[in-house]
């Protein structure tokens, strides 16, 4: 099973050729790519503006919040393409794993510094109160664990990306 | 028609999830008021700052010690990213407020907000080592009654602008992304 899987690693670059050989798979990569890239680089450094969004987060942007915006928005892109070769291809993509790693990489600024916990927080505490003080140390956690969300995030995306490939090159075989 | 290209239930909860991400930000944008504490509070009417005290270098020190000076008394927690930034700002800035009269009491929240984490002297070290011996500048914990009298929703970075006669004029969170607001408040004390 180990050989196999590292047999599907070393191919996946020739998965991922023959998806963006494909013109629609192609299309849809890049434009997954694109709106993937200004997407995390507006939201990534919305950790140092209490959760704004826009060109105020812009000007908060690191160059390593551009890195993980840059490999996240081409994970997502080659995993999309891959996807859209693999269903045009009559087979099956799944997109699970990388959506999943899509929204854990988006955690740690909506957790950490948005509205959306603390309106969730008080929305449950409205029912339970006992819920209303989970809020702080939630944002405590994601805000100091933040590399490792991304971690998993990029995990979770290379997993998707992965199991598209694999689907892809079985499409063909 | 193809059958693999027919929405199936799975294709459409996927639809949804990914609507469902690209929505949360525009949740968080669109939000009137951010976690770390009230933007668009309304203003607090020129209402009187209440008296209190904070620790610093081991001492109780009243806010009545800055009598005749405009004070921005504000909270953070030393986990808290937008806090660091917003010293970081302020480094950026200290020239400019180097110039006045005002000065800006940073003081680490009560129970730092909750969740453990460096002292404030470590953080403010880290993130504006310039600040540190910069006399507009004052670093120190919460009391209790100054946490509850001045932060009574526990918010994590928030501060209040408070004018030489002794009136809160705004409170608001985040200076990193509100800097606007004390620039304004700075110039409209006429003594800077």
């Amino acid at each position: 099973m180990m050989t196999a899987t590292m047999q599907n690693i070393t191919q996946m670059p020739i998965a991922i050729r023959m998806a963006f050989a494909d013109r629609r798979a192609r299309l849809w990569g890049g434009a997954t790519f694109l709106i993937g890239l200004i997407f995390y680089l507006l939201v990534l450094p919305a950790t140092d503006t209490g959760g704004a969004i826009g060109l105020v987060s812009l000007q908060f942007l690191t160059l390593g919040e551009t890195v993980l915006a840059l490999v996240m928005a081409v994970l997502l892109g080659l995993t999309t393409a891959l996807g859209v070769y693999g269903l045009r291809q009559g087979g099956s993509a799944t997109s699970g794993k990388s959506m999943l790693g899509a929204i854990v990489a988006v955690l740690p600024t909506l957790l950490c510094c948005s509205p959306v916990l603390p309106l969730a927080i008080a929305a449950i505490a409205s029912v339970l109160p006992a819920a209303g003080s989970l809020g702080l140390p939630i944002q405590g956690f994601v805000a100091t664990h933040e590399m490792w969300l991304y971690g998993v995030a990029i995990a979770l995306m290379l997993w998707g990306l992965y199991g598209n490939a694999r689907r892809a090159l079985h499409c063909v075989c | 028609m193809n059958a693999s290209k027919i929405p199936t239930p799975t294709t459409s909860l996927r639809l949804v999830l990914l609507a469902g991400l690209m929505a949360l930000p525009a949740v968080a944008f669109a939000s009137p008021s951010g976690v770390m504490g009230p933007k668009d509070a309304p203003s607090p009417g020129d209402k009187p700052a209440p008296v209190a005290s904070f620790i610093s270098h081991g001492k109780t020190i009243s806010l009545d010690t800055y009598k005749g000076h405009p004070i921005m008394l504000w909270q953070v927690a030393t986990w808290c990213g937008s806090c660091r930034a917003g010293l970081r700002v302020f480094a950026q800035n200290k020239a400019m407020i180097d110039k006045t009269n005002v000065r800006v009491i940073v003081l680490r929240d009560y129970k730092n907000g909750g969740y453990p984490g460096i002292g404030i002297t470590k953080f403010a070290t880290q993130a504006a080592p310039s600040l540190m011996h910069d006399p507009h500048f004052i670093f120190g914990d919460d009391t209790k009654a100054l946490y509850t009298l001045y932060n009574p929703h526990h918010y994590v970075d928030v501060y209040d602008l408070i004018s030489k006669n002794r009136k809160i004029t705004t409170v608001s969170s985040t200076p990193s992304a509100t800097f606007g607001k004390i620039k304004a408040f700075i110039a409209a004390d006429p003594s800077s």
